[in-house]
């Protein structure tokens, strides 16, 4: 009969001495996770260390400046405690941060944002619950011209449907039921929509989708019929440089890649003229998540013009897609 | 560990042992089912348990009947509609909850909450795996060692979640290890008895055949273990062609199917065709999501490394080690060597089963096409043959402590000193609290959020939210926020997110949500809506925002800062 402690002592003073030391190191190894269990579970900022940033924000945040918590995870606790008057969805879910201006980071237990990492840090703050707020400038920011959604917003944009040669207008209602179907259902419409039917899949109006690292972008919902165009059209539109925008469907419609293509067509209209000019076209393919798109303007650089989206579903398959866009100038110039 | 191949049985000593084995093993069951009761209130039903209520309700409703009315009970018609919800599991435990309702809530008052009353066989069985890991541990190790395995197991903080549940994934593993532990006796138990054993893994197999799918693997597990402990031998039968089974293996061949047909009706008519759609569907299981390191999963080809990252993670460190630990030393038990002498032939044996099983049960994510939605739970069966390992590892460490820190330290550690007898329990009562402190403050801490709870390898849940592991699923989260949806206005709508209607409405059931609450599926028509967060639900969050026109919930809750479930009221805060 052998004994666990003969084992494990064996013969020769070294070899039981590591046994012992092994022996040790299990209750050891218990009491360190112990005390790291305690360690991690009393890290995290509390609610009303959320909270307290409020008024230090307050004091300093200009419009148009972003918050971005790190870790990005830890958002929820600070949209719960600042509330929407800090986190405007338009912001919230903005397409990326090449137009942002000035970045306030609040980082919890350490962390920074990696997408500002190359930003001017000009003032940090230490802040109770071990909450670290940085003001960050974007050292290139881009200069918007014309913010396609902005004009959405505010109701400054005709929809229409075209099929086999007929236009059928789209009523605007900011009074429209909103709609959501829960996971995996078509992106949600709020009360602001362009009516195009008996059936509200198929209206257009702001909304927000995942893309492909489930972060919100906030965007124009054009749902494409099966064999009809749906064309949005913006009237006297100061054109930049550059058309520059994103598009695409929620990524959890389009990571498998099932459904069709959808073109877009961009056509610029001037006053007098007889038709618009394409300026750009693109194919979207699923699976390429919340795609960026860019045309150069220049002949149209600096006048105003009818812009014209045209999406058709290449498959012609009924079809939401999404898209955000603005004309901005190009990068480095600052003309107004 | 002892070397004696088989215990003499009815002695003296063992019959003392034995009252204080019962007594330890009603202790630690009895103990561990009074800590779920106890905690069973803060925990929201999760979404699997909503399907297994209405499932339980109708079977029960068939027993009923079947007290009344025998002869229409057993016609087909009345079978079917009654057993033909949730025919994708067998009906073992669902009958149980069902019968638990029925009796202890709806007929005696046991319970004053039906839903309490549901998960209380779930209970029963997870509190039993704890007393028998006990037993268990105790013969084939020591008694601390065996002290040591059932808290290890009762401790893993996904473990005390999952008991508490009316699901089958914390039962399956009782049983699981019951079959496994009866197969063991039926090969090294009292020689008089191996065959009363034999009889009794049968039965063991069949309560695990109507119980989950897991209990498929069985027989590979004691086919392997056949194959492997028989070696060259087995060749040698063959080629005298004497080979002959395990009596075990035998009965659970008679046995497993008899008992699966008699407790499951659905089968008494177009058996085959039914029992292949219940194969099927676990053959062809679809896929649901699932996040690791970040990315989320939704079809083959999943993460190879899933099942042990998972492990590392959630698992309590120190209990992993003591397996480690464990492992080595029974593995070194397996082999002649210099400085580690040969284990006896049962613990041989023993160390065999156990490691067949504990791999077994991690057998099918070796498979890329396996799914891994079901986080942790799916090789929950592994955990007890996990912290049988532990155990042996404790009980190295502990024997060597003792040896060292004894007043003579060459004296036997089986010494009858009073002195030094007194010495070892208060070493090994130190060193069971030194080593399950952390296991027993993780676990509890992380309820009501088990889903969410990882070890501090990895940070914690904080770190595991750094590193994109899943948040928690099954929409159970709901329970936590109950203060918040009581104090809506009066009729206010809901959106219940992942949350399922049967699992929202036993909390009003239970009176822990008021009765006038409703649901809906739609952000769009909710005065409030949850969020469960999962990374692939993000969109979900975001119809939330365009619909009810705010970002900022109005209670986000968690563990360890850690958000898991939030509350958006229309119109802000």
């Amino acid at each position: 009969m052998t004994t666990e402690a003969e084992v494990v002592a064996g013969p020769g003073r070294f070899r039981a001495a590591g046994a012992l030391a092994l022996a040790f190191a299990l209750p050891l190894a218990g009491l360190v996770e112990l005390g790291a269990a305690f360690f991690f579970a009393n890290r995290a900022p509390t609610n009303a260390d959320w909270a307290a940033v409020g008024p230090v924000l307050e004091a300093r945040r200009r419009a148009g400046d972003v918050i971005v918590v790190a870790p990005r995870w830890a958002e929820p606790h600070a949209r719960a405690a600042l509330g929407d008057a800090h986190f405007p969805l338009a912001e919230l879910a903005r397409a990326d941060d090449t137009r942002v201006v000035r970045a306030f980071e609040l980082g919890a237990s350490g962390h920074h944002a990696p997408e500002l990492a190359t930003w001017r840090q000009t003032e940090a703050l230490a802040l109770p619950g071990g909450l670290l707020l940085r003001i960050l400038e974007n050292p290139h920011p881009a200069r918007v011209v014309t913010d396609l959604l902005a004009l959405a917003e505010r109701g400054a944009l005709v929809v229409h449907r075209s099929e086999a040669g007929t236009t059928y207008p789209c009523t605007y209602s900011e009074h429209a039921p909103p709609s959501a179907a829960g996971l995996f259902g078509p992106p949600a419409l709020g009360r602001q929509q362009w009516i195009c039917g008996f059936d509200p899949s198929g209206n257009v109006g702001l909304s927000v989708v995942d893309d492909e690292q489930f972060r919100p972008r906030r965007c124009l919902l054009a749902p494409v019929g099966a064999q009809a165009d749906t064309v949005l059209r913006f009237d006297d539109v100061l054109l930049g440089d550059v058309l520059q925008g994103h598009g695409g469907v929620s990524w959890t419609r389009q990571r498998e890649r099932k459904g069709p293509p959808v073109k877009l067509t961009f056509r610029v209209k001037e006053d007098g003229a007889d038709a618009g000019a394409i300026v750009g076209e693109i194919v979207h393919a699923e699976g390429g998540g919340f795609s960026p798109f860019a045309f150069p303007l220049d002949r149209y650089a600096g006048r105003r013009a009818t812009l014209t989206i045209t999406l058709r579903s290449e498959g012609g398959l009924p079809h939401p897609y999404c898209l955000e866009a603005d004309t901005r100038a190009r990068e480095g110039d600052r003309h107004e | 560990m002892s070397d004696a191949p088989a215990r003499a049985p009815n002695t003296e000593a063992d019959t003392a042992l034995g009252r204080v084995d019962g007594a330890l093993a009603s202790s630690l069951f009895a103990g561990y089912l009074g800590l779920l009761l106890g905690t069973a209130k803060s925990l929201g039903y999760a979404r699997d348990e909503g399907f297994y209520f209405r499932a339980a309700e109708s079977y029960a409703g068939w027993f009923s009947l079947l007290l009344r009315a025998p002869h229409e009970a057993l016609r087909q018609k009345a079978v079917d509609a009654a057993w033909g919800i949730n025919p994708e599991h067998p009906p073992l435990l669902k009958s149980l909850f069902g019968l638990s309702h029925w009796l202890l809530f709806q007929t005696f008052g046991v319970f004053s909450e039906p839903g309490t009353s549901f998960r209380f066989p779930g209970m029963v069985l997870s509190a039993a795996g704890v007393a028998l890991l006990y037993l268990w541990g105790k013969e084939a190790i020591s008694r601390r060692a065996g002290v040591f395995a059932a808290l290890a197991y009762g401790f893993v903080p996904t473990t005390f979640y999952h008991a508490h549940l009316d699901c089958f994934d914390a039962p399956i593993a009782t049983l699981w290890l019951l079959v496994a532990y009866t197969y063991w006796q039926s090969l090294h138990g009292a020689p008089t008895r191996r065959s009363a054993w034999a009889i009794a893994t049968g039965l063991a197999f069949g309560l695990a055949f109507a119980s989950k799918h897991n209990s498929w693997f069985l027989p590979i597990a004691f086919v392997v273990h056949t194959l492997v402990a028989r070696g060259r031998g087995l060749l040698d039968d063959l080629r005298r062609d004497a080979v002959s089974l395990p009596k075990a293996l035998v009965w659970m061949a008679l046995l497993g199917p008899l008992v699966l047909v008699a407790t499951w009706p659905l089968l008494w008519w177009n058996g085959a065709a039914r029992f292949a759609f219940y194969v099927r569907f676990h053959l062809q299981h679809e896929y649901y999501n699932m996040e690791y390191l970040g990315r989320t999963y939704f079809a083959p080809p999943m993460p190879l490394g899933y099942a042990w990252t998972m492990t590392a993670a959630t698992v309590p460190t120190v209990t992993l080690l003591a397996t480690v630990a464990g492992l080595v030393r029974a593995l070194a038990g397996l082999f002649d060597g210099d400085r580690w002498p040969r284990d006896d032939a049962r613990t041989r044996d023993t160390t065999r089963l156990w490691l067949i099983a504990l791999l077994v049960n991690y057998l099918a994510w070796f498979s890329p096409q396996t799914p891994i939605f079901g986080g942790t739970k799916h090789w929950l069966t592994a955990y007890p043959f996990l912290c049988l390992f532990a155990a042996r590892g404790f009980e190295a460490c502990a024997a060597t402590l003792e040896k060292a820190l004894s007043p003579d330290a060459h004296a036997s550690v089986h010494s009858s000193s009073a002195r030094v007898v007194l010495g070892h329990r208060w070493l090994s009562v130190t060193l069971l609290v030194a080593v399950l402190a952390a296991p027993v403050v993780e676990s509890l801490r992380a309820h009501p959020w088990g889903l969410s709870a990882y070890t501090p390898l990895v940070g914690g849940a904080p770190g595991a939210a750094d590193l994109g592991l899943n948040r928690g699923f099954w929409g159970y989260q709901t329970g936590a926020v109950l203060d918040v949806l009581n104090e809506l206005p009066r009729h206010a709508t809901i959106y219940l997110h992942d949350t399922t209607y049967e699992s929202f409405q036993m909390l009003q059931r239970d009176g822990r949500l008021r009765g006038d609450l409703r649901a809906t599926w739609s952000p769009a028509q909710a005065d409030a809506a949850l969020y469960h967060h999962e990374q692939h639900m993000a969109g979900v969050e975001q119809q939330i925002w365009v619909t009810m026109g705010t970002v900022a919930p109005r209670v986000v809750r968690g563990l360890d800062g850690v958000p898991i479930v939030w509350v958006y009221v229309r119109g802000g805060r």
